[in-house]
């Protein structure tokens, strides 16, 4: 056994648990969706941040590349932000030579994208992403470039405002590795950050890892075993999204119009695995599967019209979804 | 895969050893649990059974059940093997995450995670407390048990006929069996005194009783039984006895033997004869004319061992028979071993003794199809007049007239018969009781289930006689 990634694997849970530490000396609250936002990031997925203005959103994944030392770069979408303004774009130079295009990089060129309010832009700006947000690489001009690694894009959206907004296609959705839903902070959360705001000289968070040692965390949980019955579950958790399948719970088959993608299933096993790490263990646990299946799933399923009309909410569904499926 | 290829795979195999312990004892209380709802059941299906049928040993077949297959499904559930699999599947369901079950699957494996992740397993089996490891719940199975053993103990406790007929017939089996024993003893008293010839008569004859009773199924068979030996051994003990007469006379006649030993004495040492064969048979003779053989004894008292009622009746036709015994001997001079050994079917004679046969009738009645003494219980007795007209009816000619003191109309009749009313006191004209008896049997006949030709008959019976009178 290589000394290296046995410390790997045993320096994991530390090395996490420093990480969500230093978040949390600027992030009052929000222990989920920071953990959820960690898994994420380790795991090579995007987020998507669903939350009312002013909970943070923005400061956490700032804080979060502050933690990671990777390079940040936010784009505030409206409706009129072309695609080229966050790809980048061939511009002229005047050069000693002679006039030249040079390819301009956008924001998306970046480790860590903040898209900021991602439905406000139009479907073609939101498509400029997809590439960017699977193959970390962005085609301008017919030429692909690779974008940094790590990489990944950490995009809000309000869910209030829905004037002049353009909802996300499924298949762009179905990029993000996690929805995550930021709760409103509680009282004591909420007197927490007014302290914090009107203190001087607070604590600010510190860098705890580099680029590197995320790409080794990144692999080290890729590494993690998961045992068939476990994997099976997660696969079954899936398919009960389903309402066309013939074992699919009697909840998805009166209430959803279609389920989750494949890449669910792989979304769910690679944040258990990290999740495994994170809690100390070498192997995925059902209990991994569950903790991250409402994250992974939310935004890949679709109501149909009798759950709209029968008041059903998509996280009641699919707790109901969850709690039918049995582990073995 | 064996374990001992298996890197690190020892010590997770070791690991779960006390895991599969701890399995096969909540096993063994499954199984219990299981065969104490399967040995319930079981027991209420033999009580189900034992209302339409008798089924002997009721506590014995309540008991039995539920302990054999509380110990059949224990031990049973217990010695299944139990699989690597299962084991750690069970360790994982005290809070081991899955460890165990990874560990297993990966145990081939040669990545490091795969090392860490076994070695992690290892040590929370280590530290696994195995008494976490619980049985599945027996819930279901103890209330199956308890609703069935409940029900069962009710039917066992409530009355019930059959369990009544089945402990009689342990009973008369036992009874049986006893007597049988009995008889056998009192056969080999016998045979000391009893020629080979008989000896071995008697041998075959008790061989035969002791099969067909224990043959036998109810009281009835075993009374048929008994007194088919009863008759043979009488049968017997006449040819013996006559035997000995014969041979005494012949010694009589050759002038070897006193006189005085045919009137009405026994044979025995009476005469020395030249003959030695003829000297044993009078030796027999005189063994058996002494009295009853043993033999004989103990088939009167199984007898009245399988049928109490029998030996009421027996004890009283042995009283009447004695004295028909002492009439009996002063005529024909034979001693008590030729008339006193009769039964039933030779007292009709008047010189019956107690013991009478079902086919026989005490007292020297005349044999009607059933006796008092043997009779069924389920045959009621009803009252019974005879018209007797002396002048009218030849003496050896009698009448039976059933009263209308009848007791249902499905029961059969006993028709017991006997010296009729214009016997007892004398003749009595029968002008002198005819219109009583025309009144008494017209109202008999228009109050009973007869049929219009039926009542016709009887009262052209009477008018038939009005005008002869």
């Amino acid at each position: 056994m290589s000394e290296q990634t046995k410390s790997g694997a045993e320096r994991f849970a530390e090395q996490y648990e420093r990480i969500r530490a230093e978040i949390a000396k600027e992030m009052i609250g929000q222990q989920e969706v920071v953990e959820h936002l960690l898994m994420a990031v380790i795991a090579g997925g995007n987020v998507l941040l669903e939350g009312v203005p002013g909970l943070g959103k923005t400061h956490l994944v700032r804080v979060l590349g502050k933690v990671l030392n990777l390079p940040f770069s936010r784009i505030q979408f409206t409706p009129d932000l072309m695609p080229a303004d966050i790809t980048g774009t061939n511009i002229l130079v005047r050069t000693e030579e002679g006039n030249t295009f040079r390819f301009q990089e956008g924001p998306l060129f970046s480790s860590i994208v903040l898209a900021d309010e991602i439905n406000r832009a139009t479907p073609k700006t939101q498509a400029a992403l997809l590439e960017a947000m699977q193959e970390h690489a962005v085609t301008v001009a017919g030429e692909t470039r690779k974008l940094p690694e790590p990489y990944f894009v950490l995009a809000t959206q309000n869910p209030v405002e829905q004037e002049g907004t353009y909802p996300l296609p499924e298949a762009q959705l179905d990029r993000f590795l996690f929805k995550v839903l930021v709760p409103f902070p509680t009282l004591e959360e909420l007197s927490a950050i007014v302290d914090l705001t009107v203190k001087d000289g607070g604590t600010e968070a510190q860098q705890v890892i580099g680029a590197e040692e995320l790409l080794a965390m990144r692999a080290a949980a890729r590494s993690v075993p998961v045992a068939s019955g476990v994997q099976e579950y997660a696969l079954r958790l899936v398919l009960a999204t389903h309402p066309e399948n013939a074992d699919a719970p009697e909840v998805t088959k009166k209430y959803l119009r279609f389920g989750a993608s494949p890449r669910a299933a792989q979304a769910l096993l690679s944040v258990s695995r990290v999740r495994a790490l994170a809690k100390g263990r070498f192997n995925v646990a059902f209990e991994d599967i569950r903790a991250a299946a409402p994250a992974c799933l939310r935004h890949r399923i679709a109501l149909n019209f009798e759950a709209i009309s029968d008041g059903k909410d998509g996280e009641m569904l699919l707790q109901e979804i969850i709690s039918s499926v049995s582990e073995k | 895969m064996e374990s001992g290829e298996l890197r690190g795979g020892n010590e997770l195999f070791a690991g779960l050893r006390p895991v599969k312990r701890r399995i096969r004892r909540n096993r063994f209380l499954q199984g219990a649990a299981w065969g104490l709802a399967a040995g319930a059941g079981a027991a209420l299906i033999v009580r189900i059974i034992a209302l339409f049928t008798p089924v002997a040993g009721k506590w014995l077949w309540a008991v039995l059940p539920v302990a054999g297959f509380a110990l059949l499904g224990a031990v049973g559930n217990m010695l299944r093997p139990v699989k690597d699999r299962t084991a750690a599947e069970a360790a994982d369901s005290c809070g081991l995450k899955e460890r165990t079950v990874t560990a297993l699957e990966q145990a081939g494996s040669e990545a490091e995670i795969c090392a860490l992740q076994r070695e992690d397993a290892c040590r929370a089996l280590r530290e696994l407390d195995t008494r976490r490891i619980r049985p599945e719940s027996v819930k279901k199975q103890l209330l199956t048990a308890l609703g069935c053993g409940l029900l069962a103990v009710t039917l066992l406790v409530i009355p019930n006929p059959r369990d009544r007929e089945a402990e009689a017939r342990q009973a008369l089996r036992k009874t049986l069996k006893e007597g049988t024993e009995e008889i056998a003893r009192a056969a080999q008293e016998d045979e000391e005194r009893l020629s080979p010839e008989k000896r071995s008569e008697l041998r075959r004859l008790t061989e035969e009783l002791k099969r067909e009773l224990l043959d036998s199924r109810d009281e009835t068979d075993a009374l048929v039984a008994l007194d088919r030996a009863e008759q043979r051994l009488e049968q017997m003990q006449n040819r013996t006895a006559g035997d000995a007469e014969a041979a005494a006379d012949a010694a009589g006649s050759e002038g070897t033997a006193g006189e005085g030993a045919r009137d009405g004495e026994t044979a025995d040492g009476t005469g020395t004869t030249a003959d030695g064969k003829t000297a044993q048979e009078s030796a027999d003779s005189s063994g058996i004319k002494a009295g009853k053989l043993s033999t004989q004894k103990a088939l009167t008292a199984l007898k009245s061992a399988v049928n109490p009622s029998e030996a009421r009746k027996g004890s009283q036709a042995t009283a009447s028979g004695a004295r028909g015994d002492g009439q009996g001997e002063g005529q024909n001079g034979q001693g008590t071993a030729a008339a006193g050994g009769g039964s039933g079917n030779k007292a009709a004679n008047g010189a019956g003794e107690g013991s009478t046969n079902l086919e026989g009738t005490a007292g020297g009645e005349k044999d009607s199809g059933h006796t008092k003494g043997s009779r069924d219980p389920k045959y009621k007795e009803a009252e019974y007049e005879t018209i007797y007209d002396p002048e009218r009816v030849e003496a050896s000619v009698r009448d039976e007239m059933t009263n209308q003191n009848r007791l249902g109309n499905e029961e059969s009749l006993q028709v017991e018969t006997g010296p009729g009313k214009g016997s007892l006191g004398g003749s009595v004209p029968w002008n002198e009781v005819f219109r009583e008896y025309e009144e008494t049997e017209t109202r008999s006949a228009e109050r009973e289930n007869l049929t219009t030709k039926e009542r016709q008959w009887v009262n052209d019976y009477y008018s038939l006689l009005t005008e002869q009178q």
